[in-house]
């Protein structure tokens, strides 16, 4: 059964509030690891140093084949992203990443544009060289059976919220963060056509483009995207749980129409937040 | 005017996603000798939203005439989109 993303990414919260702090993490009560459940538990199993992991029997050899990074005709393999700059221009990531996937989810197109514009938001904006970030990861997973794709990307670096309070961008909460970086705005440029276009951008081909659904975590908030009419910011309980962003992508089996209207111009950002709750 | 041919898929590669590529090869361009540069984009694949908008920004802004050439259809569309972005700002405050 294909649960929500932002049930996915629970599910990563419940495995690690139950973790004792030992070598060994238990995911033995999901039979089922999404990569919004998976790719953060890698994370924290490779920050943490664990060394063992307690599987159900359905989902054993599947953990196993992403830590040996195997692709199959379903997934991409689990991508560490490299450090290096020379190495990161010469793997053209999201082409290379994008072949591997059906190009019925969107297009071809739309999936390296979100792939492209979200590992440019990890290297732009979570600073390796700078220390804050240990790993970027991404990795992608198509449900066959249910005619859907998910998309995660995501790194343990300094988050949204950590990166405006670094440039002086003033927001009240996490939530408020996210509901200003998908807003236009960028640390790296005031200027509104020069940067801070990748994310809404993303969103838009995802969400009304596509009717698909989207789930930003940085730091303490979210924001969970089922549709356009339907979406929420909450705040989590998730301290020395979760570090940095992770942005799920959930792609139903559809080509995107009249994409470049679509993205063109910043129209607002749809996703209002309350301040508070929402 | 002394000008200079660059193929940018030999200088990046096929594939152009990063802005920081972007920004580097401008800052490539900004150091020739030569007064005009036509990049020659045989080959590309994809360019991704960010490098456009890095590209664009950076042309405009240099003292350099920075041209193209052999756009393929698959990026054409998404250098245009940046490029009327830009064009349509100049002229609103011109």
């Amino acid at each position: 059964m294909v649960y929500s993303l932002l049930n996915d990414f629970n599910k990563f919260i419940k495995i690690m509030r139950n973790h004792d702090g030992s070598n060994k993490i238990d995911t033995s009560t999901e039979s089922f690891l999404s990569p919004t459940t998976l790719i953060p538990l890698l994370c924290e199993i490779n920050n943490k140093k664990i060394q063992y992991i307690t599987a159900h029997p359905n989902t054993s050899n599947y953990i196993k084949d992403i830590l040996n990074k195997k692709a199959t005709n379903t997934r991409t393999p689990f991508i560490i992203l490299p450090y290096d700059e020379n190495e990161r221009k010469n793997k053209e990531l999201s082409h290379n990443t994008a072949l591997k996937l059906n190009k019925d989810y969107g297009s071809f197109f739309v999936l390296k544009y979100i792939i492209a514009e979200l590992t440019n938001n990890i290297y732009d904006h979570s600073s390796f060289e700078e220390g804050y970030s240990n790993q970027g990861y991404t990795y992608c997973q198509e449900y066959p059976n249910k005619d859907l794709l998910d998309i995660c990307v995501m790194d343990d670096g300094l988050s949204i919220p950590g990166r405006f309070k670094k440039s002086g961008i003033e927001f009240n909460d996490e939530c408020h963060a996210i509901e200003k970086a998908i807003s236009n705005i960028s640390t790296k440029s005031e200027d509104p056509l020069e940067r801070g276009n990748g994310l809404w951008s993303t969103i838009k081909l995802v969400v009304e483009g596509n009717g698909g659904s989207a789930l930003i975590v940085s730091d303490r908030g979210y924001l969970h995207i089922k549709n356009k009419e339907n979406y929420k910011y909450d705040l989590l309980n998730n301290n020395d749980i979760f570090k940095g962003t992770l942005i799920s992508l959930r792609l139903k089996k559809n080509q995107v129409q009249n994409i470049h209207e679509l993205i063109e111009i910043f129209p607002g950002n749809p996703y209002k937040y309350k301040i508070g709750r929402g | 005017m002394s000008v200079k041919k660059l193929i940018i898929k030999e200088l990046i590669n096929s594939s152009l996603e990063f802005n920081a590529a972007a920004t580097d090869l401008i800052n490539e361009i900004e150091n020739m000798g030569e007064d005009e540069i036509i990049i020659d984009f045989t080959d590309v694949v994809f360019i991704s939203r960010s490098f456009a908008q890095a590209y664009v920004s950076g042309k405009i802004k240099s003292f350099k005439t920075v041209k193209e050439v052999n756009i393929p259809v698959e990026v054409e569309p998404m250098l245009k989109m940046i490029e009327n972005n830009f064009n349509q700002r100049i002229k609103s405050t011109n």
